[in-house]
């Protein structure tokens, strides 16, 4: 941490203090939204799996540590392969 | 990583009658990629705007002395912060009665401990990441070796986990030292905690942040250039300030090149 930081650190604001309850209610509050969010998310990644594809050449050669492979080899057998 | 090879395979099997999405040209995947990029973009500006609010919510005072066993005794709290300014607990479930005891701890928190990122990135931004369980600390040393986990492990011995919702489930609660004294600033569990382990992901339940000029943080909050912080995990100690060829490469990367192009000529 950098000198900058810290001079930064000490004036920081005090932020309000609250008791339990107020507290658990702001938590409460953000989280529907958070929930929200998440919803959001993934609702995308299951738009992600309806796009379309494109065909790549699996036989396009790739160094690996033992030597030449091809792209296809670098799917190790399974049926995804994130590169 | 080889181990689960036939039971990965066993996904394959329904491949058949699965309708998969039409095979299109370069062109047509691009467009609709972009498509898709523009609700991607909308939701990291979302979860920004979460966390802005995040660094907004205000503080709850720990005032209860709480005890916990360490790797060399006991210990409190404020031990727990290891000097920094912000810390994060992780409840864990590992302890008798739990499926997996004593060789394993519970698999949903033993995935999410395989997903932990390096924690130097963490540590640098002022902030300590520790995990807490029931079980004694024998039984949590063995399960780091045999897991090869290093972040930081303690027993629980009161209240704590009743005390911070965590006692019947698994989820991350975040503290701020002001002086000597605690707050509890928040309180993330369910899919928010498998959410984590990117440095990135740590860093936004903090009321702090990334501490990046770029965020919307309230006035006087700590805040650096970002990229210009980063480096190798095992050379934060050794630099303590940015290594000015890396400052120039983040600031203007067409002019470090041509820098770098002179050096080589000279």
């Amino acid at each position: 941490m950098n000198d900058s930081m810290k001079s930064m650190k000490d004036e920081l604001g005090a932020p309000k203090i609250v008791d339990g309850s107020t507290f658990h209610a702001e938590l409460d509050a953000l989280r529907i939204r958070e929930k929200a969010h998440t919803r959001e998310g993934d609702a995308i990644a299951a738009a992600r799996r309806r796009l379309p594809t494109v065909e790549v050449d699996g036989a396009t050669p790739l160094i690996g540590e033992r030597g030449a492979v091809t792209l296809l080899d670098a799917f190790e057998g399974r049926r995804i392969l994130i590169a | 990583m080889v181990a689960s090879k036939k039971s990965d395979k066993e996904h394959g099997k329904g491949h058949l009658t699965m309708k998969t999405p039409p095979v299109v040209s370069q062109q047509e995947w691009e467009a609709a990629r972009q498509q898709l990029l523009v609700k991607e973009k909308a939701l990291t500006r979302s979860r920004d705007a979460l966390a802005a609010e995040r660094r907004r919510m205000p503080w709850l005072a720990v005032d209860r002395k709480y005890e916990f066993d360490g790797p060399t005794g006991k210990v409190s709290l404020l031990d727990l912060f290891e000097g920094r300014r912000q810390l994060i607990v992780y409840r864990a479930f590992f302890e008798p009665g739990v499926f997996g005891w004593p060789d394993h701890a519970c698999r949903g928190c033993s995935l999410g401990a395989d997903q932990v990122a390096h924690l130097a990135h963490l540590n640098a931004r002022d902030t300590t990441l520790a995990y807490a369980s029931r079980a004694p600390q024998k039984d949590i040393e063995r399960l780091k070796a045999r897991m090869g986990w290093e972040m930081p492990w303690y027993t629980i011995t009161d209240s704590f986990d009743a005390d911070f919702g965590v006692d019947q489930w698994h989820g991350h609660n975040v503290f701020v030292l002001d002086g000597k004294r605690v707050f509890r600033t928040y309180f993330i569990n369910n899919r928010a905690d498998e959410a984590m382990g990117t440095t990135w992901s740590y860093l936004d339940i903090t009321p702090f942040g990334r501490q990046e000029t770029w965020e919307d943080s309230p006035e006087g909050y700590p805040q650096t250039l970002p990229y210009k912080w980063w480096n190798w995990h095992d050379n934060y100690d050794a630099e303590a300030s940015p290594h000015p060829k890396w400052i120039d490469i983040i600031t203007n990367p067409q002019e470090a090149a041509r820098k770098r192009e002179a050096e080589e000529k000279a």
